[in-house]
């Protein structure tokens, strides 16, 4: 497909990547042609320096044969603007990224009147992925499927966990819980496990269960964590806002310290409930005064990732359960893996990617099982996708066990009109259901490519 | 360096070398000649090739180093391949002669050693001017455009790209680079057939006819005949060669973009105006100087035009001896010689687009002299150029400037022939043309000169061709650090 990118920053870069790299034709547009430049050297797209709301720039990038137009510059109003030109010159689906909450009040209008196929506030997302890591705050990570009726949660095995040792197959014997474990990361590696394979110490594992089901198995493993009653978040971000609104709703006590004061200020006025406090955050005395250690989580969401990471490793050191990061630069993860052991990392701009490309893979099928839900996990060496099975789906009917499936792909959950079945061998799929498949192989599009091809 | 993958991108290209190699070898069948100056490097570049790449290496980062000096090892193993079969022919006297020869060829050159070139065999001929054909628009290119996704994806492999086409600055006709290079081949393959039924409607043979649209599509120049063109004694086939001479020349970027549809923007093109204008210029000029030396107007025309065109697309064909011109006449196609052709065509040169930065540069700096406190920038097609490609160009002028005049003096110094030789004989060599003046002209050849002095030649040529730094980067020690 062709695809057009207006706005090479952090997401527009990322997006870039992924998509050329799954073999759509790609163009980039922004301003600033260094940065174009850059682009082109280190992926394979073409480049035009320009303002990519302007309607020759746009022919120039031969919009009116494109098929996806995704606009993440900076700016929101540029990216609608140039949406709503890329959707009348004839590009058939626009996606933008809006931040601005008053903006974001009308996603349905310009939906519906301007043409805009999907509008992203990438600050909201960011917000509900904290609120779902801080519900469950045994897992580092945690994604839901199907209506949030399953949830693939990621968790560390220490050196005490009685998984330590415990063959795959004999997993619901020995904890008679219904879970899978569908993605193990050891070290660098990633793998899809099959029923011999023993967990060890030190690694990765994510399993999929029933949201019901979820703190039974927690509890079962012995990683059940108290639940969380108070929130200190550090910066006042939107994303923070959203945040807080969600965690008061759930009957949280919330803290944010901001150091901007008007910022804090409009915060106050937004948020009914919470403590903001006007002062710096990364210093000790603050926090200490704040009552740091009498928190049950803390979320870093300042605008620098090295403050967020220091705030989050102290606020460990000083006993704080559950720390959430928020991290822009993913190398300064894989750069001190032991100091940001058991905080919840998340990076604003893969979650904004992941949305839009499983947007720009349902178009791809728009006839087949449709992707409902794509996240990247594992630092994006595997992912899990939700698939909506359709009549032609070739594994309708037919067992698991009995379906010739790629090597690194696994059928890790199915939800059934409200029922979650984890499955085993003797598991069919029926037309229907809601299919979750991880895979560590090549992308897949559809149900379909999950079967070996004979 | 990422040696692996240069290594692997290396296999490539001989592989492709050893395929091309086989349309000479049915040449060589068909007209019953020794098929041992093909077989045996065929086997050696499939081989080696192969063997290369087997097992694609794991990390395919070319970094803008490797990717530079990974384009300028490619030549240099190209010509040395393709040098073989004129050393197991016996075509030449010395390896040195075939190495000249078969540098010459890819990069498009035309320059020639061989004294009589029509007892050659028919192979070896065709040989001769497929190097010209595929050189012109780049084996890598070549290579880009059948290369597995797999390898282009993680690739960085624009940097190649912007190594091997020539011009200031290289931009991609389409998103994927391999659509970009297969577009490019499709036009180069089309205009070269057009050309061929021409021809053959001029009543060429269909080997002549194909040899030569060969040296023209290339911008190279080798022929089959002593006295290039000019045997042929045809007004239709010089008329029908030069016109596509001055095609070959233009930014093949402006082809594509006519060819979707986006005329006007292709011939708003200040590059192609520029081409133009100085090309009328010239003929104009020398068709009127030259007019006591022939018959009427049109005959006069008609050796300007095509002089004209060979000098400035850099090919190199010629109709007559314009050693023998008025002085003006000479001096006005030694400039052309440093203009060369459009940038992203085929031809050699300094290119118009970098002398029309020049040029603006230069004047930007007068203006700023005059009034220190203007904000100007130089603007191509409406739209400023930013400094990096300012400073690139400049460089690229100093560099070239110093080659130039060392290896004048090399020249020189090595074969104690006339300045004019000199001259031209490395200015012929480091624009990609051929012919030059004096010893070197039109109706003679690069035979007489020494050894070391090919050595230098060859070097110029490739140079040239590359537009220095990818030929330059081999020789810095930091490009073989790991």
């Amino acid at each position: 497909m062709n695809v057009i990118v207006v706005g090479g920053g952090k997401v527009g870069v990322m997006l870039t990547g992924l998509l050329s790299d799954e073999g759509h034709s790609v163009t980039v547009i922004d301003t600033a042609a260094r940065l174009v430049e850059k682009i082109v050297n280190d992926y394979d797209v073409m480049g035009i320096g320009g303002n990519g709301a302007t309607a020759s720039v746009l022919n120039e990038a031969g919009v009116s044969q494109c098929d996806v137009f995704i606009a993440v510059t900076g700016s929101d109003e540029l990216n609608i603007m140039s949406c709503i030109f890329a959707s009348k010159i004839g590009a058939k689906h626009t996606i933008a990224r809006v931040r601005n909450t008053e903006y974001s009040m009308q996603i349905p209008f310009m939906r519906d009147s301007l043409g805009l196929g999907l509008v992203i506030n990438p600050d909201f997302e960011a917000a509900d992925e904290i609120a779902r890591i801080i519900d469950f705050p045994a897992a580092t990570k945690i994604e839901t499927f199907s209506k949030g009726r399953i949830e693939l949660a990621e968790i560390a095995v220490s050196k005490e966990s009685s998984l330590c040792g415990v063959k795959l197959s004999d997993l619901r014997k020995t904890f008679n819980t219904a879970m899978l474990v569908c993605a193990v990361q050891r070290g660098d590696e990633v793998i899809i496990p099959s029923g011999n394979f023993v967990i060890e110490a030190g690694d990765k594992i994510h399993f999929t269960a029933s949201k019901l089901d979820l703190p039974k198995v927690f509890k079962t493993l012995g990683m059940s964590k108290k639940k969380i009653r108070s929130v200190l978040i550090i910066g006042g971000s939107r994303t923070s806002y959203y945040l807080a609104q969600h965690l008061l709703k759930a009957g949280m006590r919330v803290k944010i310290i901001e150091s901007n004061e008007e910022r804090a200020r409009k915060l106050e006025e937004g948020l009914k409930g919470a403590t903001i406090i006007y002062g710096d955050g990364t210093d000790s005395e603050t926090l200490i005064e704040e009552g740091l250690d009498g928190y049950d989580a803390t979320v870093a969401l300042t605008e620098i990732d090295e403050e967020n990471i220091i705030f989050s490793v102290f606020a460990a050191q000083n006993g704080v359960a559950k720390t959430v990061c928020k991290v822009n630069r993913e190398v300064f993860v894989s750069m001190m893996p032991s100091v940001l052991e058991g905080c919840s990392i998340v990076t604003p701009k893969s979650i904004t990617a992941n949305i839009i490309l499983r947007f720009v893979r349902s178009i791809n099928n728009a006839d087949g099982s449709n992707i409902q839900k794509l996240y990247r996990i594992i630092e994006g060496k595997a992912e899990a996708l939700e698939f909506h099975a359709a009549e032609n789906c070739k594994l309708i009917g037919v067992c698991l066990k009995d379906c010739n499936l790629k090597p690194n792909i696994i059928v890790a959950c199915i939800s059934r009109k409200g029922e979650v079945i984890i499955p085993d061998g003797s598991t069919a799929i029926k037309e229907g259901d809601s299919v979750i498949v991880i895979t560590a192989a090549q992308p897949i599009t559809d149900l379909n490519d999950i079967l070996e091809e004979d | 360096m990422n040696y692996r993958m240069v290594l692997y991108i290396i296999g490539q290209m001989m592989k492709v070398e050893g395929l091309l190699m086989f349309m000479p070898l049915i040449i060589a069948i068909m007209y019953n000649e020794s098929v041992l100056p093909f077989v045996i490097p065929i086997a050696l570049l499939l081989g080696v090739g192969l063997s290369l790449t087997v097992r694609p290496p794991k990390n395919k980062v070319l970094r803008s180093k490797d990717g530079f000096a990974c384009v300028g090892l490619c030549w240099v193993v190209l010509a040395l391949f393709g040098a073989l079969p004129f050393v197991i022919s016996g075509s030449t006297a010395t390896f040195t002669d075939a190495l000249f020869e078969s540098v010459s060829g890819f990069t498009t050159t035309g320059a020639s050693v061989i004294a009589d070139v029509e007892v050659l065999d028919k192979g070896i001929l065709f040989w001769r001017s497929l190097t010209h054909w595929v050189g012109g628009m780049g084996v890598l290119v070549f290579v880009l455009a059948v290369l597995p996704r797999s390898d282009a994806k993680s690739g960085r492999l624009m940097h190649l790209m912007r190594a091997e086409v020539p011009g200031p600055t290289v931009g991609k006709i389409a998103p994927k680079i391999s659509r970009t290079a297969r577009v490019m081949y499709a036009i180069y393959v089309v205009l070269t057939i057009i050309e061929v039924v021409f021809l053959l409607f001029g009543g060429m043979s269909f080997f002549d006819a194909l040899i030569h649209s060969f040296g023209t599509a290339g911008t190279g120049g080798f022929s089959i005949k002593n006295a290039s063109i000019g045997a042929y004694n045809s007004a239709y086939i010089e008329y029908v060669i030069g016109a596509f001479m001055l095609l070959f020349g233009i930014n093949f970027n402006l082809f594509y973009l006519i060819l979707i549809g986006h005329f006007l923007r292709a011939i708003k093109s200040e590059e192609l105006w520029s081409y133009f204008i100085i090309i009328t210029v010239a003929v104009t000029t020398i068709t009127f100087n030259i007019m006591p030396l022939y018959q009427g107007g049109e005959e006069s025309f008609r050796m300007a035009f095509f002089q004209v065109a060979s000098i400035i697309s850099t090919t190199g064909y010629s109709t007559t001896d314009f050693g023998s011109w008025p002085m003006l006449s000479q001096a006005i196609l030694v400039i052309l010689m440093f203009f060369g052709g459009c940038a992203g065509s085929t031809a050699g040169g300094m290119k118009i687009g970098r002398v029309i930065l020049l040029v603006k540069n230069a004047a930007r700096e007068i203006r700023y002299i005059l009034h220190p406190r203007t904000v100007v920038s130089v603007k191509i097609d409406g739209k400023a150029v930013d400094n990096e490609t300012i400073r690139g160009s400049t460089s690229y002028l100093i560099v070239y400037l110093c080659i130039f005049v060392l290896s004048i003096i090399g020249i020189i110094a090595l074969n104690g022939c006339d300045l004019v030789t000199g001259f031209t004989s490395v200015a012929s060599c480091l624009n990609n043309i051929g012919p030059g003046l004096a010893e070197v002209g039109p109706m003679s050849n690069f035979g007489n000169l020494s050894g070391l002095s090919k050595w230098i030649l060859s070097f110029n040529m490739l140079a040239g061709r590359l537009e220095l730094f990818p030929i330059l980067m081999l020789f810095s020690r930091s490009t073989w650090k790991k």
